[in-house]
């Protein structure tokens, strides 16, 4: 049979489907992009139907990233934790509102943890050669750096509303902000984002931050890496909304001399790696508070490590240890299990 | 003379019966690599890697975009339809993005300025690969 | 080498870098489509001069090719001498079966040693492992007509280079 289809109808309809298609707006999905900065790779993902906005705002989050690390770096000559290091006790005028806030939050966390977490152990840090050139110290070295480190031993003066100074009140103080900056970049990373969606993930080498959801609803999916074996996760959360983890471990950055594995997470009131605790993962509402509080704990061991996080409010943390046989065995607070996937 | 040469019976009858031996093994080796390399099961996920090192894991069960930077330069991969294809590249012939989605299990993409392969694998079955990992 | 061949082995390496660059200059119609025929001048060296005229022309032609176009040292460059040493050995030893095989014979087993060592480049210096077979079945087939082809075109050259 055949059908006599009205021509002109017809191809006003098709050009008006042709016109209105491109208009329709295109499923939100995954936009990803990953990174070398602040030394480790990072992963940045923000949910978005626009991929030109999308990307911008990537672009701009890496950017941040790459300031935040210039200016809190130890190892540039004109970040400000050198310039504080040169002042040698004298005062430092017009600190930056970053190095104000990250090494205020530090210096909370150190006298909540009595010192388990310290941004003063920038010369310990130092001694040990990282993380360039890391090699075993002699007893006095690491002696003469635990000396200079001290958080009590910090001012900060306000000279007027957002001039800020800061002095480091110990003969060859230095600054390492490196446990905390990374956390507090991440988080302000996730600012950005958050300024073209309500859904991001923030990761810089395993510090993390997590704001809405995944796209098919279900709250975003975090593994957990195994401390034996870096190729396996050992478990999986769920983050809600506005949640950061971060992990210390000892698998992280290490050097072997005469079959002992010496690990870049110091004791700063001893100044050697601290043993106990093989990986210590805290969350928390913000990356820098997890970033830091998971050195902390790693340092306080098993037992002291999971009594400070009980005492803070907010946090939950899961600090691993291992048997005689190597297994793992989990050291968890109450509040930990709701995250478990 | 050489004229004679150059036409599908001419180059035929230029060859001895050992080379005609070894073209038809070639290619039916070539045919019996296409079978044997079948991929077997579903893939999970699509694993970037740039001169040999991860730098992405794109599960297949949902759609994303990622930008990863390839030796040259940075290279956008994308996963609609549980299949991955290249979606931009600087490289100077593109054949990466010409190569088109992939979708089974062992198929690869690669982009040889850039060092990077796109690999399709299959997981475990409840394999729910986390969208980020800390450690 | 005396002078003569020297310079015959300049002359050749001057052609091969020549074909080389035009070949990854072009747009490929078909995304694994090589002609290889900056092999072909290899198998010319092979067939009139020698093996080690052969490995001379494609050590340099790879050297100078990397150099030109500025992939010296990247992963373009370790594919072109993976595909290059491949397929010069297997060239050389192929010329020993020459009778019963043809030049055509051994451009075929070159074409498809070239293919192989780009793909084993792959599987090895990108990660991609076992994977890099599931490209095999299209370039190795299409190799193959190629190989033909390319090698009656040196054998054809060297029908008229009856004086060098």
């Amino acid at each position: 049979m055949r059908v006599r289809v009205p021509a002109r109808p017809a191809a006003a309809l098709a050009l008006l489907v042709a016109i209105a298609l491109p208009a329709c707006d295109r499923a939100p999905t995954v936009e990803s992009r990953t990174d070398f900065v602040m030394g480790t790779l990072a992963e940045l993902k923000v949910v978005s139907d626009d991929p030109v906005t999308a990307r911008e705002a990537l672009d701009r989050a890496f950017a941040r990233l790459r300031e935040i690390e210039a200016l809190t770096t130890s190892y540039a000559e004109t970040s400000e934790p050198a310039r504080l290091a040169r002042a040698n006790g004298a005062w430092v005028e017009g600190v930056s509102p970053e190095v104000d806030e990250i090494l205020t939050l530090g210096l909370r966390i150190a006298a909540e943890s009595d010192g388990a977490f310290d941004p003063t152990a920038g010369a310990l840090v130092a001694a040990w050669g990282w993380p360039e050139d890391p090699a075993l110290p002699d007893s006095a070295t690491v002696a003469a750096a635990v000396a200079t480190v001290g958080w009590r031993d910090v001012e900060r003066a306000e000279r007027a509303p957002g001039r800020i100074a800061w002095r480091l009140g110990r003969p060859g103080m230095k600054l390492d902000l490196g446990g905390v900056a990374k956390g507090w970049a991440v988080d302000r990373a996730a600012d950005v984002l958050l300024g073209v969606s309500d859904h991001c993930i923030v990761n810089a080498g395993g510090d993390l931050v997590v704001r809405g959801h995944r796209p098919d609803g279900k709250a975003w999916l975090i593994g957990v890496q195994d401390p034996r074996d870096a190729s396996r996760i050992f478990l999986k959360l769920r983050l809600p909304d506005g949640t950061a983890v971060a992990t210390s471990g000892d698998y992280q950055r290490f050097f072997e001399v005469d079959g002992v594995r010496y690990h870049h997470l110091l004791d700063p009131r001893t100044g050697w790696p601290a043993r106990d605790v093989h990986s210590a993962t805290v969350i928390a509402p913000d990356c820098a508070t997890a970033d830091a509080w998971a050195t902390a704990a790693f340092v306080l061991g098993a037992e002291a490590g999971i009594a400070a996080l009980e005492r803070q409010p907010g946090l939950e943390g899961l600090l691993v240890t291992y048997d005689a046989k190597g297994d793992l065995v989990s050291h968890e607070t109450p509040g930990f299990a709701r995250y478990r996937e | 003379m050489t004229s004679d040469l150059f036409s599908v019976r001419g180059l035929w009858r230029a060859l001895t019966p050992a080379d005609r031996i070894v073209s038809l093994a070639l290619l039916l080796g070539s045919i019996a690599l296409g079978v044997a390399a079948r991929p077997s099961g579903e893939p999970t996920a699509a694993v970037v890697t740039v001169g040999g090192e991860v730098v992405a894991t794109l599960p297949l069960d949902r759609d994303s975009r990622v930008e990863v930077q390839g030796r040259l330069s940075p290279v956008t991969i994308e996963v609609s339809g549980h299949a991955v294809r290249v979606t931009e590249s600087a490289c100077p012939h593109r054949i990466c993005v010409r190569m088109g989605p992939r979708r089974h299990s062992g198929e690869i993409i690669a982009c040889v300025p850039n060092a990077l392969v796109v690999r399709l694998t299959g997981g475990a079955p409840d394999a729910g690969v986390p969208d980020a990992v800390t450690g | 080498m005396t002078t003569r061949t020297i310079a015959r082995v300049a002359l050749l390496v001057a052609v091969a870098t020549t074909l080389a660059i035009a070949e990854s200059l072009i747009p490929k119609p078909l995304p694994w489509l090589r002609l290889g025929l900056a092999n072909a001048v290899a198998l010319l060296a092979l067939v009139r001069l020698g093996a080690r005229a052969a490995l001379a022309v494609t050590a340099v032609r790879v050297l100078l090719a990397g150099l030109l176009l500025g992939t010296l040292g990247g992963p373009t460059f370790a594919l072109a001498v993976a595909g290059g040493a491949a397929a010069l050995v297997a060239m050389v030893l192929a010329a020993r079966a020459v009778p019963p095989l043809s030049w055509l014979g051994v451009s075929v087993i070159g074409s498809a040693a070239h293919v192989l060592g780009q793909l084993a480049a792959i599987g090895a210096l990108f990660g991609a492992g076992r994977s890099v077979l599931t490209l095999a079945p299209w370039l190795l087939a299409t190799a193959v007509p190629l190989g033909v082809v390319t090698g009656a075109i040196v054998v054809a050259v060297d029908r008229r280079l009856e004086a060098w």
